[in-house]
């Protein structure tokens, strides 16, 4: 019925081999390449680039010193966005998170102050409302809409059956929904 | 028209159908307006979601990977099989003579409180019948009985001796535990390094 999930590539299990023998650089390469997932995966989830970066950090430490615990059936990414959930949720019941000037982009040449300004309301009421959700539905929405998981590797970076990846992403879009409908977009 | 897909049409969006559910969930979008336009509003959501802008990037990825990387606490290779044999022993050793001393302590004061009362009558004759369970320790009633408070000054002495050896094991597995851990801590530090 779901498609399968992705598999960890020959190269990324090498380095994994390695990391987990206490090799630093293997661990690095799987830092450089799981950054940027990770650091938006935190992001999406509080809302606050301040505290995603720092926030991703953490979750790679924990990965380095829970590594040996790291079972090869399931998708390393995953497995990372796990602890990097776990990490996003602890940071935000330890601090609020800011209104984040530094991620709103500039206007840019070709569009007026208005039209950018109404881009930058337009994008602000999304995530208000995704950061509304309730933290289970948000998790999984996040890693569907931002980061492309399949729902094989939501149900392993979740810990929960595939049909309860489904129904909470029904649930989540079903809240956007209504959430934003009170703020249509002009198209 | 067959019943409405409601539930089945984020997994549709999302790609993740096959099979015959797939088939089925096709067949019906093509004939319910209701069903096709709760799959444009998803669509209409999915935009919406994606035009929210990604994080932008605070530090370079590697100047990222470089402060996760200082970051790392040393963390030692697995444990050869002959060390972890060792360091087996070095726990298990003196938790067992500690077990088996506590083991021969129990026995010796429920001895000595039967004996006690049974070797007392060689020093002073009273007369006590016979008492249940000192079969289990003939060993005790034959060194003490014959010889009477020097039997049980030996076996004193013999339990100061057997405390004294039991101590002296568990200091030194304890010793040398430290001493190990400590010295695989600093080659995990120099190879980490």
């Amino acid at each position: 019925m779901f498609a399968p999930a992705s598999s960890t590539s020959t190269d990324e299990q090498a380095w994994i081999t390695s990391a987990q023998q206490g090799d630093r650089q293997a661990f690095g390469e799987l830092v450089l390449r799981h950054r940027q997932g990770v650091v938006n995966v935190v992001y999406r989830m509080c809302g606050d680039s301040v505290l995603a970066e720092d926030a991703a950090q953490e979750a790679f430490l924990r990965a380095w010193q829970n590594l040996g615990r790291y079972k090869p059936r399931f998708a390393f990414r995953s497995w990372v966005y796990r602890i990097a959930l776990n990490v996003a949720v602890d940071a935000l019941r330890r601090e609020r998170p800011t209104t984040d000037l530094s991620a709103e982009p500039l206007v840019s040449g070709a569009e007026s102050p208005e039209a950018w300004l109404e881009r930058k309301q337009q994008a602000e009421e999304v995530r208000q409302a995704v950061l509304d959700l309730p933290p289970a539905s948000r998790a999984a929405l996040v890693l569907r809409e931002y980061e492309a998981l399949n729902y094989h590797e939501i149900a392993e970076a979740l810990d929960i059956p595939l049909g309860t990846v489904m129904s909470r992403l029904n649930y989540a879009r079903g809240q956007l929904r209504r959430a934003l409908s009170r703020h249509p977009e002009e198209q | 028209m067959s019943e409405h897909v409601l539930d089945w049409i984020g997994a549709y969006h999302d790609g993740e159908l096959h099979g015959d559910r797939l088939r089925r969930v096709e067949a019906h979008l093509g004939t319910c307006a209701a069903c096709h336009s709760e799959l444009a509003a998803l669509q209409n959501l999915a935009v919406r979601l994606q035009a929210s802008p990604p994080m932008p990037a605070r530090t370079p990825p590697e100047q990222f990977v470089a402060q996760v990387q200082l970051r790392l606490p040393p963390r030692s290779a697995p444990v050869p099989g002959r060390q972890r044999v060792r360091q087996a022993a070095g726990l298990w050793l003196p938790l067992g003579a500690l077990a088996l001393w506590a083991f021969g302590q129990a026995v010796l004061v429920v001895s000595g409180l039967a004996l006690g009362v049974a070797a007392v009558p060689a020093a002073i004759p009273v007369v006590l019948p016979p008492l249940p369970g000192l079969g289990a320790l003939p060993l005790l009633v034959a060194l003490a009985q014959p010889a009477g408070w020097g039997g049980w000054l030996a076996l004193l002495a013999l339990n100061a001796g057997l405390t004294a050896a039991v101590a002296m094991l568990v200091w030194g597995c304890l010793a040398g535990w430290w001493a190990a851990r400590e010295t695989s801590l600093a080659s995990s530090g120099l190879q980490a390094g």
